[in-house]
């Protein structure tokens, strides 16, 4: 039941970002022919642009599905709705009232941020299966292949290193409640250097080159490199992410522990 | 079966407001007490304490035996007690037969019957959302998820509070039929006239600190306001005989409200010399107004 | 509920100097008086008569208890109150009857004279306590 509650709670938002996904994902594998044939242009042109990914993006469009959506686009769609899911909670409760109905109930205080938390993580997972969904439909309709278990591993890879996301959102939400506050805050914390720092570091590996702020980019964690397999996997920033995400999570557990209601 | 609920020396204190000060407070099973106290009294952080939404700042407490300041053990407190809050609002986006069924799930003897009952008796719309409710019907809804628990203590935080005449008769039966078959009941009120009606114990809080403890009985056959004239005027310091808890003079009039001892201070005011004595029995609503200073 | 509570009894007052289990007993009484119960009737069960009166149950525990000692009321165990039967000559009601008009004449005559509440009790129970002295 308590699982219905927090879904109850927040469907509206999953349904948003099921809507957002389908737009993200539907629009850049439309404009992939127009993408290709700007690029061969490019390419054909000799005072036109010339980057080295060019040809990879032409021919590749396993490549192309990678770099406009896991590496872009649709991580950061997933990694939004993933914050807003995380908002929410008991704190939440507070100003709708209901509050000291909750805890009136035998439910203990940890259960009731576990589930919720649980229902983030598992809200998160749906909306990144169904842009695969998304992704699988649209590629059969414009008539490309691709890797499917490369979608499938990025996927995976977005959400083991977006759970970050949640805890951090829900960590910031029991700190600062309120739908709007928090969402300004954590765009503000989290948001904005996660953009920059992705456009950045981007641009840095383009030049093959790199510095120490690597290990905090964490978009780049989301994405890895566009070919996965176990030894490209970035295990010691997944590991990170991870020891950040308990930490954040245990914060949030020891603070929901004292507050009063 | 004994004390149900017992705090010893609980304390909360809000910054620098000590909202609730060394309580010892002890509650019967099978008792209807009461909890009566003006707003900003202490009544709700002490319910709050009780259940584990509010941490003492020292002291401690059992409901049932399990404490109340260890978070496993209140986990069982709340198994065992239903709690209504003054704040009777529920999640709006369920509607009314959702939410009885979410809490359902966490009572095991759940009592079927009186759900049934009570659904009828309060008219309320199970199809409905709660968000579209009526207030009144918003609070039959809340009390009704907390008479229906099967719990064998009920703490009530103004239970009957904005219902029309009819409800709270209502809810004050089925109060009255939950107690004879043993439930406890611990309830804070400010309707005087309810607690008079339906309560068996009297407690009053206030700034934090308990001023009456014991049974309705007793307070009804025991306080008592003795008005004496006496042929010159007297003053307050003539009168301080153990049993008087107010003295007002006015002249070569007294008024006395007397909590025990009621035949020793007659006696003391007839040495005085009193021309006239009447002995009243006094309400308790007199009794709270005297007990609660004034700021 | 039972029909006899809601066509006999009269919710008391809670606010009224009279303690609520007092005004029960009364009204028992009365009901007695009156022939609205006879002997031999029984009385609302303690939970029936609490929700009626909406009062709690342990006045109408109170209530039944004294009246029983008072000779009004039998309590058969595992059944329930019932009606006292009539004593021989007079009914102990009838008894406490003519007692409580006494009472309330002689009362009236006290007042009259200009003595208070507090101070006919006083006389009233001196005289007892004297009377259990004298023995």
């Amino acid at each position: 039941m308590l699982l219905y509650k927090a879904w109850a709670e927040t469907r509206v938002r999953f349904f948003a970002g099921l809507i957002a996904a389908c737009i993200v994902c539907v629009y850049n594998i439309h404009v992939h022919a127009w993408q290709v044939e700007m690029w061969t242009h490019d390419m054909q042109n000799p005072n036109g642009y010339h980057f080295s990914w060019m040809p990879l993006g032409i021919h590749n469009y396993g490549w192309y599905l990678w770099q406009y959506l896991y590496n872009n686009y649709l991580q950061q769609v997933w990694a939004l709705f993933a914050l807003l899911f995380a908002f929410g909670g008991l704190i939440r409760e507070r100003s709708s009232g209901t509050v000291l109905f909750s805890l009136g109930l035998p439910v203990s205080r940890r259960r009731w941020l576990f589930t919720r938390l649980a229902v983030a993580v598992l809200e998160s997972i749906a909306l990144s299966l169904f842009a695969v969904l998304v992704v699988v439909i649209g590629s059969a309709v414009i008539h490309q292949s691709y890797s499917l278990t490369q979608v499938l591993l990025h996927t995976a890879l977005m959400v083991a290193a977006g759970v970050f996301i949640i805890a951090f959102g829900n960590f910031c939400y029991t700190l600062f409640p309120g739908n709007y506050l928090c969402l300004i805050l954590t765009l503000v914390l989290l948001g904005v250097p996660y953009l920059l720092l992705q456009t950045y570091m981007q641009h840095l590996r383009y030049f093959g080159r790199t510095t120490w702020l690597r290990y905090f980019d964490f978009a780049h964690a989301m994405a890895g490199p566009w070919l996965l397999n176990w030894t490209t996997v970035p295990w010691m920033t997944l590991l990170a992410t991870w020891m950040l995400t308990a930490a954040f999570a245990g914060i949030a557990v020891a603070y929901g522990d004292r507050v009063d209601y | 079966m004994g004390v149900v609920i017992e705090t010893v020396a609980l304390k909360k204190t809000y910054g620098k407001h000590e909202a609730v000060r060394g309580l010892n407070l002890s509650v019967r099973a099978g008792s209807v007490c009461a909890f009566l106290g003006q707003n900003g009294a202490g009544k709700s952080s002490t319910i709050k304490m009780l259940l584990g939404m509010i941490h003492p700042t020292s002291g401690t407490g059992s409901i049932f035996g399990h404490r109340i300041d260890r978070e496993k053990e209140s986990l069982l407190i709340r198994q065992k007690a239903a709690f209504v809050a003054e704040d009777k609002r529920l999640y709006d986006y369920m509607s009314v037969a959702q939410i009885i069924r979410f809490t359902k799930a966490f009572f095991p003897r759940w009592n079927h019957d009186l759900e049934r009952r009570l659904l009828e008796q309060f008219e309320l719309p199970t199809e409905r959302r709660i968000g579209q409710l009526s207030k009144g019907m918003r609070t039959k809804l809340a009390l009704l998820l907390g008479f229906t628990r099967g719990c064998e203590l009920l703490i009530l935080d103004e239970p009957t509070e904005g219902l029309d005449p009819a409800a709270i008769e209502d809810v004050l039966q089925i109060v009255v039929s939950l107690a004879a078959e043993g439930t406890t009941v611990f309830f804070s009120s400010h309707q005087i006239a309810e607690v008079e009606q339906v309560a068996d114990h009297v407690l009053m809080i206030d700034r934090g600190k308990l001023v009456l403890d014991a049974p309705m009985d007793q307070v009804k056959e025991q306080y008592r306001h003795i008005q004496a004239v006496f042929p010159e005027p007297v003053e307050e310091r003539d009168f301080r005989v153990p049993g008087i808890e107010k003295v007002r003079t006015e002249g070569r009039t007294v008024s006395l409200v007397a909590s025990h001892n009621v035949d020793s201070i007659l006696e003391h005011v007839r040495m005085l010399r009193a021309g006239s004595i009447d002995v009243l029995p006094v309400s308790l609503k007199e009794i709270f107004l005297e007990k609660v200073k004034s700021r | 509920m039972c029909y006899i509570c809601s066509t006999v009894f009269r919710k008391p007052n809670p606010s009224s100097g009279v303690p609520i289990y007092v005004q029960v007993k009364e009204q028992i009484r009365h009901a007695i008086e009156t022939g609205a119960l006879s002997p031999g009737d029984q009385l609302p069960g303690i939970r029936s008569l609490a929700e009626t009166l909406v009062i709690n149950p342990n006045t109408v525990i109170k209530v039944y208890r004294e009246l029983e000692q008072e000779g009004v009321l039998e309590i058969r165990h595992g059944l329930g109150a019932f009606v006292a039967p009539r004593r021989r000559g007079q009914s102990k009601t009838e008894e406490i009857r003519d007692a409580q008009q006494m009472v309330r004449e002689f009362v009236e005559t006290l007042k009259e004279q200009g003595l208070g509440e507090g101070e006919i009790r006083r006389l009233v129970e001196a005289e007892l306590a004297g009377e259990f002295q004298r023995r």
